[in-house]
């Protein structure tokens, strides 16, 4: 029967993830809480938190797609707009009650997202990359000329914003509250997800497809699953980013902002607990910082992408790991210092994460 | 009837451009085994060298054309010898270098336009007036470009297949190591082929210029175009791309008249869509394909 | 006591444009037997394993578990019939750790979906548990080598040994009904060869049935009851390895093996 000592390995385990994971969630759930009530209904601070959660939902969304299955998508804008459009032309043309756009809307860009998936099975890194460019871009020249429907390029504006009984969405802290609480829940998801079956299969078919297949995970069906998780993830954000703006415009769907969320999960940490957040936040961040200086803006972005890439591969949070890991030491073998078993391109060279938990 | 042939003809041209830069994709594709996701901003470079040295400058075409194709061909082979050499000696591969230059090309649109602004520029026509095919006109202009990637091609497809250079850029490509062993300078054939798949986009770039202008996003459109012609060429294939070029041309310029001038853009990407789905390989053979 | 007949394999016949690669291939394996395909490099035997576990389509010929056709069927669907393979090049999951390896091994048995997975919902839990204990019964196939501390660490730390080692815990993790085993022993020192002989010992007693490609004799001579002998992708020797070893032609083929 199982000995005492697979008990004590795991048991360490557990320690360290409340150590790392649920203490720092409550220290920002703490944080962000106290801050809502800190700020005046509308203020621009609470604003651009409020915005840095609704896209730390895509983000985290778009780490499960790179992150955990390993496939590049420069589109999650236009799942991210798509649903944001569903909603706003329900809700407007059509007089739908919210919620029910909000579930159509998402339940809409989901399947789409689906079929997606179905093709990116056969489809090399840089073709599957190109093709969620094409689907944006699809996407936003269509909202661009879909006439009086989608409103052209003014989009449309006066949305209804969400209820919940009598408590009415309308002011930014209460969205962020909204917001953020989401982003709670997603991210208790996606960490339930990493501890599952499927969810280790996404991490297997990343890592090594073929010997994936030769354990019971089927390619076709891993693909296509994360490309619709992460599709939901994008239009709970889109949706939110809708209620935030209150008016949605083709401008919102660029290949720019796809391009960011990229560069928000890079630079935190690809494949790991809390880069999106690290991530998200200094990207936010960085370009409020930068917003009255215009088109420096994309300039410095750019290079923060190049910087990362070629010096910070594991992000911030992925090199702080990396860095514990051989702080922590042991012998030789423990440090990682074993011949490399990557064959094929590292997504981050040693990243523990909270892959390595439970 | 006149008219399909004139809208066929019109297509072929403005597909002349696309095919130049799908043709630096599968250049880099097919002699380094990565991608450059760069192209369409060299295509814009291009077209602000044209402007910085004809119109800025004053310079004269002859002056001007070689210049900026060095300036070009310098930009292709330093980004290869430099951050991307960078990357690949750390391990990085195939998706660190798409990354890579996901980030240069961000890097490059935002800063054409901090350096050249955000209106649009306009650049001297050197070939001006038209070109008269029985009550047809077309620009001169399009026409020159359309034989430039003609020629392009052609002398590229001789170049890889007839001469020394050219094989060792194949050699290096099928396999590093062994043409490392050979004697094959496979770092310099390398950047070699960057730089000419940065130039030959530049080029179309400068060409286009006089009636296209200067933008900073131009690359944007343009290098998601070239990449569909790569592909329904079949990627990595130069005879490929320039078919996959003239062939999306076409389809634009029917579908612009006879459906709606708005979904312009998206043909494109129909395209893109159909093609990755039913025929991933492209039309002519290619080297990449689906996993 | 080996009876039923597990695997068998007919006719199976597999080119690669102009190289042949297996002709005309007939075996069969017993429940609970171990069975050895050697012969020289390049005489079929991975590209038999390929097709076996679904990853090549054979030419011609058919490859039956307990009377049911593997041919035609995707790795996966073959891996849950009950087949599990290690891979001579080692295949591992480069940024997971041991312990992630084993549950991986386990996944054949999973049955929760991507839903119930992420709200934690019961037949998730079950999964969970069952997953686990099959993770903890492999690993502990190897007490001494790949211990309980080092469980979490990434597969990327271990050495060449241990990592043919987590090939074989992750195997057997998916409790198969039989086991393909693409040269165990490949680059180990004679120690780590013994030692894993004893190991694969262990195996047959409990009944496992296995298939094994082995270049080093003294493995197959220690477990295969049988042999296969290929060259060039014949058939040129077929029966007990002692005998078999020394025919005249299998030894030319060999060329002094």
């Amino acid at each position: 029967m199982i000995s005492v000592e697979p008990h004590r390995a795991l048991r360490r385990v557990l320690l360290r993830s409340t150590m790392f994971r649920w203490i720092p969630a409550l220290l920002v759930g703490a944080g962000i809480f106290s801050f809502a009530f800190s700020q005046p209904a509308n203020s621009y601070w609470a604003y651009i938190v409020c915005l840095a959660g609704v896209y730390l939902l895509v983000v985290l969304g778009f780490n499960v797609l790179y992150g955990m299955s390993g496939q590049i998508s420069l589109g999650q804008a236009g799942f991210f707009g798509l649903s944001a459009y569903g909603y706003a032309v329900l809700t407007t043309a059509y007089s739908w009650y919210p919620w029910l756009a909000v579930i159509a809307s998402v339940a809409a860009t989901t399947t789409i997202a689906f079929l997606i998936g179905l093709v990116a099975v056969r489809l090399v890194h840089h073709l599957l990359a190109f093709l969620t460019i094409g689907f944006a871009e699809t996407v936003r020249i269509l909202m661009l000329n879909g006439g009086p429907v989608t409103g052209g390029f003014t989009g449309i504006g006066a949305i209804p914003p969400l209820t919940i009984g009598s408590w009415v969405f309308d002011t930014y802290v209460k969205l962020l509250l909204l917001t953020w609480f989401t982003v709670g829940i997603v991210a208790l998801l996606v960490r339930s997800l990493r501890e599952s079956p499927w969810g280790r299969s996404f991490v297997a078919v990343r890592d090594n497809e073929t010997a994936a297949q030769a354990f019971g995970v089927s390619i076709r069906k891993v693909r296509a699953r994360a490309f619709t998780l992460s599709a939901l993830f994008a239009a709970v954000g889109g949706i939110l980013f809708l209620q935030l703006l209150a008016y949605i415009s083709p401008d919102s769907i660029t290949v720019g902002l796809s391009t960011q969320f990229l560069i928000m999960l890079l630079i935190g940490g690809v494949a790991t607990g809390w880069g999106p957040l690290v991530g998200t936040g200094l990207i936010v961040g960085l370009t409020q910082l930068l917003q009255p200086f215009g088109a420096y803006q994309g300039l410095v972005l750019g290079i923060v992408l190049v910087a990362t890439v070629m010096l910070f591969s594991n992000g911030i949070v992925g090199s702080l790991l990396a860095l514990w890991l051989r702080i922590r030491g042991g012998s030789e073998e423990r440090s990682g210092r074993g011949a490399t078993l990557v064959k094929s391109s590292t997504v981050g060279n040693s990243k523990e994460g909270d892959d390595n938990a439970q | 009837m006149i008219d399909l042939l004139r809208l066929v003809i019109a297509g072929v041209m403005i597909g002349s451009i696309y095919s130049l830069i799908g043709l630096g994709f599968s250049l880099t594709y097919s002699g380094t085994g990565l991608i450059n996701w760069a192209q369409g901003e060299l295509y814009m470079i291009g077209a602000f060298l044209a402007w910085t040295l004809l119109s800025l400058f004053g310079l004269p075409f002859i002056i001007a054309l070689p210049v900026a194709l060095a300036i070009l061909f310098a930009l292709g082979a330093g980004t290869y010898l430099g951050p991307v050499r960078f990357v690949t000696n750390r391990g990085g591969r195939f998706v660190e270098i798409l990354l890579l230059t996901i980030g240069l090309s961000f890097l490059l649109r935002n800063g054409a336009e901090v350096i050249w602004g955000s209106t649009i520029l306009t650049v001297p026509n050197i070939i001006p007036g038209m070109f008269t095919f029985g009550s047809a006109a077309f620009p001169r202009l399009y026409v020159v470009v359309l034989g430039v990637a003609v020629i392009a091609v052609i002398s590229l497809f001789l170049f890889l297949s007839r001469t020394g250079f050219g094989t060792a850029m194949r050699a290096s490509a099928d396999n590093p190591y062994a043409a490392v062993i050979v004697g094959v300078p496979v770092r310099k054939v390398n950047a070699v082929s960057w730089g000419i798949a940065a130039a030959v986009a530049g080029l179309a770039g400068f060409l286009i210029s006089p009636l296209f202008g200067a933008l900073s996003i131009m690359g944007l459109f343009a290098g998601l175009k070239g990449f569909v012609a790569a592909v329904v060429g079949g990627f990595g294939n130069p005879r490929g791309a320039l078919l996959g070029g003239l062939l999306l041309g076409v389809t634009e310029t029917l579908v612009t008249a006879y459906v709606s001038s708005q979904l312009k853009d998206v043909v494109a990407m129909i395209l893109l869509i159909i093609f990755l789905v039913l025929r991933p390989q492209g039309l002519l053979k290619s080297t990449a394909v689906a996993a | 006591m080996p009876s039923d007949v597990l695997l068998v394999v007919e006719g199976l016949r597999k080119c690669f444009g102009g190289v042949t690669a297996v002709a005309g291939l007939n075996f069969s394996v017993a429940e609970g037997q171990t069975f050895g395909l050697i012969g020289p490099n390049g005489s079929g035997k991975t590209t038999t394993i390929n097709i076996i576990m679904g990853q090549i389509a054979p030419d011609r010929g058919s490859v039956r578990l307990a009377g049911r056709n593997l041919v035609g069927l995707r790795p996966d669907q073959v891996c849950r019939e009950g087949v599990a393979r290690t891979f001579q090049n080692l295949e591992l999951f480069p940024t997971l750790d041991l312990f992630d390896h084993a549950l991986l091994g386990a996944h054949r048995h999973t049955r929760s979906s991507l839903a119930e997975g992420l709200f934690r919902m019961p037949r998730l839990r079950r999964d969970e548990r069952d997953s686990r204990r099959r993770a903890v019964e492999a690993l502990q196939r190897f007490p001494e080598r790949l211990t309980p501390d080092r469980w979490h660490d990434k597969a990327a730390t271990l050495s060449y040994a241990n990592r043919r080692r987590l090939e074989i815990v992750r195997a057997m993790a998916s409790e198969p009904r039989l086991l393909l085993l693409d040269e165990p022993t490949a680059g180990m020192n004679p120690h780590e060869r013994l030692e894993m002989i004893g190991h694969l010992r262990d195996l047959q007693k409990e009944g496992v049935s296995m298939l094994i490609i082995e270049h080093a004799m003294e493995v197959v001579r220690a477990l295969c009851s049988e042999v296969v002998v290929m060259d060039h992708g014949e058939v040129i020797g077929q029966g007990e390895p002692g005998e078999v070893v020394e025919r005249p032609e299998i030894v030319e083929a060999y060329l002094g093996k």
